[in-house]
């Protein structure tokens, strides 16, 4: 199995007044293109601050990130961007959908971005994925009228929608009830099979980690094991 | 960028601008205010300059003016803060003008020169004189019962002139420091003004004139000097270049003939009985100015000065005159007991209700019986100047009208120069002419073996096509007698054109015949003029205009002064605007970061706000702006006041819309919109796409 991401020694610490607060301390680990993973720990054991560093969305305080055989801690601003759009999906805890913009065109964003020409195609792709989280009806409606559900699944798909070989998803489910979130733990299951996309998840559910293919577990901002949902004594998920 | 990524940052600056609405409004009505104001204030401003440009180049300056270069003092062609400006005759100016015609943009050449003087008319005392001498005359040695009558009315009248003009020279000689000179003069009116003189005036009328025309009137000429500015000119080339002149009054100075044109606003003001021009400025700030004599001090004031000052009237009244006014103004004042000097003042005492009545009544019952003016058309004119060595020297010219510019009748700028012909205006100047030349040439004829008339020798000169030529003038080679009007003689009143090009030329207006290229023109003339030698100095009108010109310089700094400061202003709140709602979305634009999005695009997000924000509200007020100046162009900015008819070049100011105006206006908001959205937009691509992850408060 191709690794596609590779993270060595990784460290973050922030920073609050004369603080220095450790998030991650030396955290190393890989894992496979076509993975099914989840990150779990307790709140502040660093999850976030794991996926953000993965994702390139913030930048380490020491240690390497390896995405897709770049060392993203060489890489400048701009080329980071670039890696975020082509290689990365990501899902927010919070949705983080433009309010200004109709579900439609907020998922064509990363293609606009990406110049993926003409607009007929964009618009085939869209509402393609539209139509496979199931929420093609909302196509011209405003994020704010939907709920929390159709709300992140236009999340998902806008993570989707450039084909990334990536996903990253911050507690997906956390800001939704339980049915809700296994419909969308199921439609990530679902893209992850079909398309073959890497996901990896974080979540301190012990019914969301039962989805996944393996656990990293957490805690105080070291890697403890890496473990399946058994071995993790918690029941698979049908 | 990508067109269709433009399209999605245009529809997400709408829909921002749409989802902060109220911000939208207040950061787009002050683009608009701008936008509205610079349009409305530029085109005003342009308006004005184009209007005052046009006063001032059609009524005296022309679009360029030339003098010579040797000259000490600079043309100012409305007269400086140091009176008239001293300037060297042009040399050659025939040769000058023949060569300025030859470049492609001159439409023609304009001799002028300027300067003022102190004129006096054959005045009333004289008028007064030369009645009685007629009535004297008719009278003969049998008069009869009816003229008797007539002389003793108008002897009254002379002899209450007499004892008036000696209580104004009294007073003015308590104020002046000449008295050892003014002395002889006072005895001699004195002398006039007694009970004694007039009991022996019958013993032998013809002396006892003669005394009066001689010894007396002068003085009253004297106490009656005012001041006149004048342009000596080719008055024909004058009339075809300066084409808004028109006669109001009498008739142009036919060619060829010596003359005088007073300018119709100096004449109503300077010429006219003050009475009849309180009561028609009156008229005229009622009807045009929309002002009341009840609330306005000034009116008020005129209006007393006219009861005060009915004297003025009585005095050019003889006997039979103030009878007939003292019948109609019993009858349409329905006074009858009333006494003349009662009924003028009953008369005069106006006010908003009887105003229209009255004034008509002055003009229907007192004014047929008195001059209205000091100086009537036709009449001559003794301008008494000095020359340019010094020499006091006066001309006598021949009033043929007074003309004023279409669309400047109010305006005391451009009514101010009244127009006399190049060669009396020589000899005021004192610059040897044909004329002169001539007189200097017969009196040392005469000085010889020889007698040889003037008239004589002008025929020589003239080819004796002449006729009503009756004697010649001072010249300035002769020391004249002190300035008195004794002195002062009719010149002879026809010219040839050999003296017209003789004639000494201070500047010339170049008339352009298109004022567009008015810089270009400028020029050549100053290439030909260092070419040929012809020693030109060449200035725009705005110069020539002096203070005048500098005004309109002085309008568009008050207005950039204004449209920075506008520009300041909206700088600022916009920029704040633009901050503000930056920091509003950080966790969006953290977003778009995140999923992808470079700086540039956030920039270019920030950018396109703020330019739809200028192109929807800057162009709404600049639409606005221009309707706004095309409607008051459609009704127009009535001058209330002369220098608004001169800086309106008429009695309205029809701004029009420029497309300049809305062009500076554009420019004007796109920067303001540009620089206060360019530190915001930077404030905007420095946000990470961790604040993606910031709560929303
Ligand atoms: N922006 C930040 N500034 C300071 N400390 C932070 C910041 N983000 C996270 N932390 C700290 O880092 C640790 C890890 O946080 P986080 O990665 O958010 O954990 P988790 O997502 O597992 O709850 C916590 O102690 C948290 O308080
Ligand atoms: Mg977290």
């Amino acid at each position: 199995m191709a690794s596609i991401v590779s993270v060595r020694d990784l460290t973050k610490e922030y920073r609050l007044g004369n603080v220095i607060v450790p998030a991650l301390k030396r955290v190393s680990l890989d894992f496979g293109v076509g993975e099914f993973l989840a990150v779990a720990g307790p709140s502040g054991s660093g999850k976030t601050t794991l996926l953000n560093m993965i994702g390139c969305v913030d930048t380490p305080t020491g240690g390497t990130v390896e995405v897709d055989g770049e060392q993203t801690t060489l890489l400048p601003e701009r080329a980071l961007t670039d890696l975020r759009l082509h290689k990365i999906g990501f899902i927010f805890q919070s949705f983080n959908l433009i309010t200004v913009l109709t579900v439609f065109q907020n998922v064509e964003l990363p293609l606009l971005l990406q110049r993926v020409g003409p607009a007929a195609e964009r618009r085939r792709r869209v509402l393609d994925l539209l139509e496979r989280v199931g929420i093609a009806p909302y196509a011209d409606q405003r994020p704010n009228e939907l709920s929390g559900g159709q709300r992140q699944r236009v999340a998902i798909a806008r993570a989707l929608v450039t084909g990334p070989k990536l996903v990253l998803a911050d507690e997906p489910t956390a800001n939704l009830d339980s049915v809700n979130g296994q419909m969308i733990l199921d439609l990530m299951k679902h893209l992850n099979r079909e398309k073959g996309t890497t996901f990896l998840f974080s979540t301190h559910d012990a019914r969301v980690m039962a989805n996944a293919e393996a656990i990293i577990r957490l805690a105080d901002g070291a890697v403890v094991d890496r473990v399946s949902p058994a071995e993790a004594g918690i029941a698979p998920a049908r | 960028m990508n067109p269709d990524t433009f399209v999605l940052l245009v529809r997400m600056a709408f829909r921002n601008l749409f989802a902060a609405r109220l911000k939208t409004l207040i950061v787009g009505s002050i683009v608009f205010a701008g936008a509205f104001l610079v349009v409305l204030g530029l085109s005003l401003l342009e308006s004005v300059n184009d209007g005052m440009s046009r006063s001032i180049v059609d009524s005296l300056a022309g679009h360029i003016q030339v003098h010579a270069a040797a000259s000490k003092d600079k043309l100012e062609i409305f007269g400086g803060m140091g009176g008239f400006p001293d300037l060297a005759p042009i040399p050659r100016f025939p040769l000058v003008r023949d060569r300025l015609l030859t470049l492609p943009n001159v439409k023609a050449v304009v001799p002028m020169g300027i300067n003022g003087a102190v004129a006096t008319s054959g005045n009333v005392v004289d008028n007064a004189l030369e009645k009685l001498r007629d009535s004297v005359r008719r009278a003969g040695k049998r008069p009869t019962k009816a003229l008797r009558a007539e002389i003793g009315a108008r002897k009254a009248l002379v002899r209450r002139m007499v004892e008036l003009l000696e209580q104004d020279l009294l007073s003015a000689a308590s104020i002046s420091s000449e008295k050892a000179e003014n002395a002889v003069t006072i005895a001699n009116v004195h002398r006039a003004a007694q009970p004694a003189y007039w009991a022996r005036f019958d013993d032998d009328p013809l002396a006892s004139l003669e005394y009066l025309e001689n010894k007396v009137a002068p003085a009253a000429a004297e106490a009656d000097m005012l001041f006149v500015s004048y342009i000596g000119t080719d008055l024909d080339a004058f009339r075809k270049s300066f084409d808004r002149l028109e006669i109001t009054d009498g008739t142009f100075v036919p060619p060829g003939k010596r003359g005088f044109l007073f300018a119709k606003f100096n004449y109503e003001e300077m010429f006219k009985v003050k009475i009849a021009r309180r009561l028609d400025r009156i008229k005229e700030a009622k009807e045009i100015g929309g002002r009341t004599i009840a609330r306005d001090p000034e009116l008020k004031r005129w209006a007393g000065e006219n009861v005060a000052q009915t004297h003025e009237i009585l005095y050019q009244l003889d006997q039979l005159g103030a009878e007939a006014v003292e019948r109609a103004l019993q009858r349409d004042l329905k006074l009858p007991g009333l006494k003349l000097d009662a009924l003028l003042a009953k008369l005069l005492d106006i006010n908003d209700t009887n105003f229209a009545e009255r004034y008509r009544l002055f003009y229907a019952d007192v004014a047929p019986s008195i001059d209205l003016y000091k100086v009537r058309i036709g009449d001559d004119l003794t301008i008494k100047a000095v020359t340019r060595s010094g020499y006091p020297q006066s001309v006598v010219v021949k009033v043929y009208g007074a003309f004023q510019f279409r669309g400047l009748e109010k305006s005391a700028l451009a009514g101010s120069m009244c127009l006399i012909d190049l060669v009396s205006f020589n000899e005021l100047s004192g610059f040897p002419t044909t004329e002169s030349t001539a007189e200097i040439a017969g009196m040392r004829k005469a000085a010889g073996a020889k007698a040889v008339s003037r008239e004589t020798a002008e025929a020589d000169l003239f080819g004796g096509g002449t006729t009503t030529v009756q004697t010649g003038h001072t010249g300035d080679v002769r020391i004249p007698d002190r300035l008195s009007g004794a002195s002062s003689r009719r010149a002879g009143s026809a010219f040839t054109p050999a003296d017209l090009d003789r004639a000494s030329v201070l500047n010339a207006a170049v008339i352009l015949k298109d004022p567009r290229r008015m810089s270009r023109t400028m020029r050549e003339i100053e290439a030909l003029s260092k070419k040929e030698g012809l020693g030109l100095k060449v200035i725009s009108w705005q110069t020539a205009a002096g203070l005048l010109g500098q005004l309109v310089l002085l309008m568009r700094l008050v207005l950039f002064v204004a449209v920075g400061i506008i520009f300041l202003v909206a700088l600022v709140v916009l920029s704040n605007a633009f901050v503000m709602a930056t920091l509003e979305r950080v966790r969006d634009i953290g977003t778009l970061r995140a999923v992808g999005a470079r700086r540039g695009f956030i920039f270019a997000m920030i950018v396109v706000e703020a330019a739809v924000v200028g192109i929807i509200f800057g162009g709404a007020g600049a639409v606005a702006g221009g309707a706004v100046v095309e409607l008051i162009g459609w009704i127009g900015i009535p001058a209330k006041s002369d220098v608004m008819f001169f800086f309106f070049s008429g009695p309205r100011l029809k701004p029009f819309l420029r497309i300049s105006s809305v062009v500076i206006a554009a420019i004007l908001v796109l920067i303001v919109n540009a620089l206060s959205a360019g530190y915001p937009a930077w404030l905007a691509a420095r946000i990470t796409p961790r604040q993606a992850m910031a709560t929303d408060e």
